[in-house]
């Protein structure tokens, strides 16, 4: 049986992608549909006075108008990462009059015809009392809370003594300020919910990267059993994070079609996308640093503020997976704190604090290099924390990012830069060459699922699970055929449904981790089944032999070292009078989690051209190592990391969501304004991996890749921007505007 | 905003159509009453289950919804990809339009799928039907070599957000081109030409539901039309009205469409000048100017997308009269003319003359332009174009430069310069052009003309540049002409 892990298989959903066929949420035909279109409040802050849903009501084909002042009233869901959902807000939609943001959802129209819903929501008259929003975390009428904790894990904290480091005589002290602007997710396919009750059972087609979470939000909101609401989403067109927690517009599909009585399909428009999924909140960082002559860094203080809402409990944890664990430093303190602004809510977007945060650490520590005269690359292996986690003090369970620094030098040609700024120059052209570390958590949730073998060798494995695009049914794939012992061919894997057995979130790079732990629990348990079946069977070769006396071999059970004595899994299910053998599998997070730090890590190296006379930086070439444990598909790994660097370049150059200062109203709600990559902004982009198992983590040793790949990439091209032009850019995106 | 007009009743209604006729996969189907005001994309998708052509912006910004239109041409079927999302029905009576579902081979997969597939050019997947459609059009069989660049530029109009693009690009590569097969061969043109061309050469006349939809067979008919409809909206590609509709920002209630007029299609390449008609698609320009002002074709590459390109009118970018429109500044600065024609007579304005004001032009209520004439540099002028936006492709510029200067002895003896992104409108450099005049393009020139070119725009910041770094590219474009003059540099519009 040739090993199946790791090799680049193709896509098992490739077929279904390009031909069109595979049916994302708003495709399935529902039988007499009608159509939801959300009216979003025009101003930012203030209350409804007066909405005119009556005129609107007898325009032609209107079902209904769904307002603060007619909804159907829901319950607030309670928050559970595990078992439960998340509503990514405290306050239910329309549950008041009160306006929180500008985009806001104020009221649903509900139609016959699609066109006939747009146009009634164009003609809703809304009457608002307006106050003036605070747009700005400048603006010192934006309310500061310091949140102690997110989502378990200290937001406000540190390890030695601070003041001691930065107040020594003898050591560089480095400090700067750093910002990042709000970016927006921007999958290709917008969110979206349809819901049909039938009597008090639910039907929901959504968007998600989490369908027990979305499951369980509905079931609780409208107080019926978990197994009345069944959410289907079998393909995801991107979520990034926007798709994670359960956002408003879902509740009010399912909402409206409880108000009229009709199946509701609402689609959100690209503009409204912007302000109801959450984006990556606007951060502020100080980074100071302290460290020896000789390079050795002896002190970190990162202090992070970042935009957020009253009503949503997000903070963007910039330090977290930064500053508290990447450099072996002995003084370290951080701080997050949120200034709440009238725009809409904030939420987890590809590598949450992360990205941001190795913005601001990553390029001081490129400024504390030149502070120091040393060598960039040189300043990060002399400061690696290679033998505990520094934060937590346990061991590392996998680390290698020394070698993920050297290699990757190596491979870009690092040793052959000039490190004197604007010493490389090609003709008119200034070129400049930067490096920075990635660094992601390997995390993983609770699951379970359930594998089938049918008597013709077929294993179907069903888990409530996401593909968003990552591979996820391929990986899976090729891990059950890898745990089975089979063939890929033989293996299929059906998710999206959450009548499947509940499946983890498609969220912090945990899927794979996740589910190839679940998927190991479940064959187990079903290999041992088959082997009790195979020698309590009639005249069975194998009666009498105890478990560890035998073996699977893809086809059949056999004695070990005997392969005359084996019975097969024809035999087997014949036997057993049902259509297949069964097991189920879980994973939850154990004792590991506490015995060892599982983290991957990962060097960003790039190098940019500018013509100074019209200076846009372009990148010109990328070459990245990661430390991301066991690779279970080369084809797969290569477009997530590299598709993760592609975000890092949007990120540093053009990315950036704007909310007018006066109105609150975003000004780049589409994707003319918010510019994302095209093809001629990618250079070559090199992408190499350790393959090193993580052998603590899980039996496959995988952890996960979604979210590498963007952090550094900014810090990285603002590193060579410098090294090109001398210029120091602190402030992302780096447009042209701000190297004049 | 709701537009109120009436309708006339100065088109005879008798001969009109009331219906449209559309052909879809080699299927026709009629479309009546207020669906001829539907976009293409949601009527596909909701009404013929034809899902797989994806919307994503909903302004042609990305290619997900990328179909082929085809539209009858001197006795074949002429396929073009187009975004679908900012076609509506009513531009396409007598058009065929071929889904990623029409570009099934017998057998299986079509030579563009399969390479995506072996090479994981489908990730989320919300993406890839567009680009199937467009790189099977880009490989229809022709005697046309594609390289790498070519393949590239092909692809400007489509967005991916999860591959990071190089699967896709290899993907490309990989297809077995002797084996994609030419949309005639999937759709026989002889089942369908026929009907196509009688349903475009018929003209059609929709009322309902208050609103009304004309699409006239004759340049005079228009005219007509528009003269008794003064505040209808005229259409042709749609690639800028199509997103105001799409976006809600402008409902009209009556609607002229001139999309595929067949008198509308002429081009007079003459030894001064080229003249092309008002229906001409920028694809077509492209194509004519490649070989006639390559400068001017080599610009047209920043201009939206092959999509874009295969849709919109040369005309319909002047009449929108942006700031911004790319192919102002070019056209000011070779002095071209635009014919305007109106219900009694018929002129020539320069563009020079057209814009009065922001998205102002001297067009009256009754005139549709229905040429433009573009004279042509002469041998041995320096004819130079510049665009810079945030990003490489795709992108609205943040500022544009055209420069044409008549040299003698590396003195300016003549010339014109044209900015956009600077002011209300494309701005005509006038006193930094008689400055330049009598002078060499050198050093002391340029430190010179500084102050003047500021005082000559207006630039504000936004979000596509502040008013500062505008001002710097005002003064570096002509920096850098002067150091591709000085290194015998051709290039000019190509960014870094």
């Amino acid at each position: 049986m040739e090993a199946v892990i790791g090799k680049p298989m193709d896509r098992v959903d490739g077929r279904a992608k390009v031909t069109g066929a595979a049916r994302f949420s708003t495709e399935p035909p529902v039988q007499g549909a009608s159509h939801g279109v959300i009216v979003q409040s025009t101003i930012a802050r203030g209350k409804i006075t007066a909405i005119d849903s009556a005129s609107v009501e007898r325009l032609p084909g209107v079902l209904g108008v769904m307002t603060h002042l007619n909804a159907p009233k829901i319950k607030p869901p309670t928050p559970n990462f595990m078992t439960g959902g998340i509503f990514a807000e405290s306050r239910l939609p329309l549950s008041d009059d009160q306006i929180h943001h500008a985009g806001q959802h104020i009221a649903v129209v509900v139609a016959t015809t699609l066109e006939q819903a747009k146009h009634a929501a164009a003609m809703l008259k809304v009457t608002y009392a307006a106050e003036t929003p605070v747009v700005s975390m400048d603006d010192p009428a934006a309310k500061v809370v310091s949140p102690p904790d997110f989502f378990g894990e200290k937001l406000q904290d540190g390890r030695g003594d601070i003041e001691a480091a930065f107040a020594d005589d003898n050591s560089v002290i480095f400090s700067a300020t750093y910002t990042t602007p709000p970016g927006s997710h921007n999958p290709m396919e917008v969110s979206n919910t349809t819901a049909v009750w039938e009597e008090e059972k639910l039907t929901v087609y959504d968007s998600t990267q989490w369908l027990s979470g979305t499951a369980a939000v509905l079931a609780e909101a409208f107080g019926v059993p978990r197994t009345n609401v069944r959410v289907i989403c079998p393909y995801v067109g991107g979520g990034f994070g926007c798709k994670g927690f359960i956002w408003p517009h879902t509740l009010l599909a399912a909402m409206a079609a409880r108000l009229t009585g009709r199946p509701v399909k609402l689609v959100l428009s690209r503009a409204q996308q912007f302000t109801s999924c959450g984006h990556r909140p606007a951060t502020r960082q100080v980074v100071s640093l302290a460290a020896t002559k000789a390079g050795k860094l002896t002190g970190i203080r990162h202090l992070v503020d970042a935009t957020g809402q009253a009503v949503s409990q997000y903070v963007e944890p910039a330090a977290m997976g930064t500053s508290r664990l990447v450099y072996d430093v002995p003084n370290v303190r951080f701080t997050h704190n949120v200034r709440q602004v009238d725009i809409a809510s904030p939420t987890f977007m590809r590598a949450p604090g992360e990205a941001p945060g190795t913005f601001a650490l990553e390029c001081a520590m490129d400024e504390l290099a030149y502070a120091l005269e040393v060598d960039p690359l040189q300043l990060r292996l002399a400061n690696l924390p290679r033998e505990k986690a520094p934060h937590s003090g346990l061991p590392w369970s996998s680390y290698h990012l020394d070698e993920c620094l050297t290699q990757a030098a190596e491979k870009f040609g690092w040793a052959k830069r000039d490190p004197a700024v604007k010493s490389m120059r090609e003709g008119r052209l200034m070129i400049g060459q930067g490096l920075a570390v990635a660094t992601f958590p390997g995390s993983k949730f609770g699951g379970a699922c359930k594998v089938r073998l049918f008597g013709d060798g077929r294993l179907l494995v069903s888990t409530a699970a996401h593909d968003l695009g990552t591979g996820a049914y391929t990986a899976f794939t090729q891990i059950a055929a890898h745990e089975m012992g089979i063939a890929v061919e033989r293996v299929r894997v059906e998710m999206g449904d959450s009548n499947l057995p509940p499946g983890p979130i498609a969220g912090g790079s945990c899927s794979t981790a996740t589910v190839s732990q679940m998927i190991h629990a479940a064959v187990a348990s079903l290999k041992k089944k088959l082997s009790q079946a195979a020698t309590s069977m009639a005249d069975s070769p194998l009666k009498g032999l105890k478990l560890e006396e035998m073996e699977m071999d893809g086809e059949g059970v056999r004695a070990k070292g005997d392969a005359s004595r084996r019975v097969t899994i024809a035999e087997i299910v014949t036997n057993s009078g049902k259509s297949a053998i069964e097991a189920d599998g879980t994973a939850m997070p154990g004792a590991e989690m506490g015995a060892y730090a599982f983290h991957s890590f990962g060097a960003q190296f790039v190098e940019v051209a500018i013509d100074p006379l019209d200076p846009r930086v372009q990148v010109r070439r990328c070459v990245a190592m990661f430390d991301a444990g066991r690779i279970v598909n080369s084809k797969l790994a290569y477009s997530q990391l590299a598709g993760g660097i592609v975000w890092g370049i949007g990120m540093a150059l053009t990315e950036e969501t704007h909310w007018d200062h006066r109105t609150g109203r975003c000004t780049t709600d589409n994707l003319a304004d918010y510019a994302v990559a095209v093809n001629a902004d990618i250079p070559k982009i090199d992408v190499m991996w350790t393959d090193k198992p993580d052998p603590h983590f899980n039996p496959l040793g995988v952890r996960g890749i979604g979210e590498i790949g963007i952090t550094g990439v900014a810090a990285a091209i603002g590193n060579a921007v410098y090294h090109a032009t001398g210029v120091r850019v602190r402030d992302l995106p780096i447009v042209p505007g701000r190297l004049v | 905003m709701i537009e109120s007009d009436g309708v006339s009743d100065a088109v005879p209604s008798s001969q009109l159509k009331d219906h449209l006729t559309i052909f879809v996969n080699g299927k026709r189907h009629m479309v009546r009453g207020l669906d001829a005001f539907r976009p293409l994309t949601d009527w596909l998708r909701y009404d013929l289950h034809l899902t797989g052509t994806k919307v994503v912006c909903a302004e042609g910004d990305c290619g997900s919804c990328t179909v082929m239109i085809g539209r009858g041409v001197d006795g074949r079927i002429a396929y073009a990809p187009v975004c679908g999302c900012i076609q509506y029905l009513l531009q396409l009576d007598g058009a065929h339009v071929v889904t990623i579902e029409g570009l099934k081979y017998a057998g299986g997969l079509n030579p563009v799928q399969q390479a995506f597939v072996e090479c994981h050019g489908a990730q989320c997947g919300f993406c890839t039907p567009g680009f199937v459609v467009a790189v099977h059009s880009l490989l229809e069989p022709s005697s046309e070599a594609i390289d790498a660049c070519a393949v590239k530029r092909s692809l400007t109009g489509n967005l991916c957000r999860c591959t990071g693009y190089e699967p896709i690009l290899n993907a490309v590569e990989g297809v077995d081109r002797a084996a994609v097969q030419s949309v005639d061969a999937l759709f026989p043109p002889e089942t369908i030409l026929e009907e196509m061309t009688a349903a475009a050469r018929e003209g059609v006349l929709i009322a309902a539901g208050g609103r009304s939809f004309f699409k006239p067979v004759t340049i005079r008919q228009a005219v007509e039309f528009r003269a008794g409809n003064p505040g209808c909206a005229i259409i042709a590609g749609g690639t800028d009205l199509g997103v105001q509709m799409n976006k809600g920002m402008r409902t009209p209630m009556s609607i002229l469409s001139t999309a595929a007029l067949p008198d509308w299609q002429w081009l007079d390449v003459s030894n001064d000048a080229i003249t092309f008609a008002g229906g001409v698609t920028l694809s077509v320009v492209q194509d004519v100017l490649r070989e006639e002002i390559a400068e001017c074709a080599e610009f047209l590459e920043w201009f939206g997308s092959p999509q874009i390109r295969n849709a919109g009118t040369l005309a319909g970018n002047l009449a929108n009269a942006s700031p911004i429109g790319d192919m102002l500044p070019p056209l000011m600065v070779l002095d071209a003319e635009i014919i305007l024609t109106g219900a009694t007579c018929e002129r020539a304005v320069s563009i020079n003359d057209f814009y009065t004001g922001y998205r102002q032009t001297v067009m009256r209520n009754d005139e549709l332009i229905t040429g433009v004439r573009v004279p042509r540099p002469a041998e041995g002028d320096v004819f130079r174009l510049y665009k810079v936006s945030k990003r490489k492709d795709l992108d609205i510029s943040t500022f544009s430069a055209a420069v044409w200067m008549q040299m003698c002895g590396g003195q300016i003896i003549d010339c014109r310069l044209a900015y956009g992104g600077v002011g209300p409108t494309v701005v005509r450099l006038r006193k930094t052009e008689a400055l330049l005049r009598g002078r060499p393009l050198d050093d002391e020139t340029l430190d010179e003309l500084q102050e003047t070119v500021l005082s000559e725009i207006t630039p504000i910041s936004d979000v596509r540049g502040s008013d500062s770094y505008r001002n710097l590219l005002a003064v570096n474009v002509l920096r850098r002409l002067a150091l591709e003059m000085a290194s015998g540099d051709a290039g000019s519009s190509k960014p870094v």
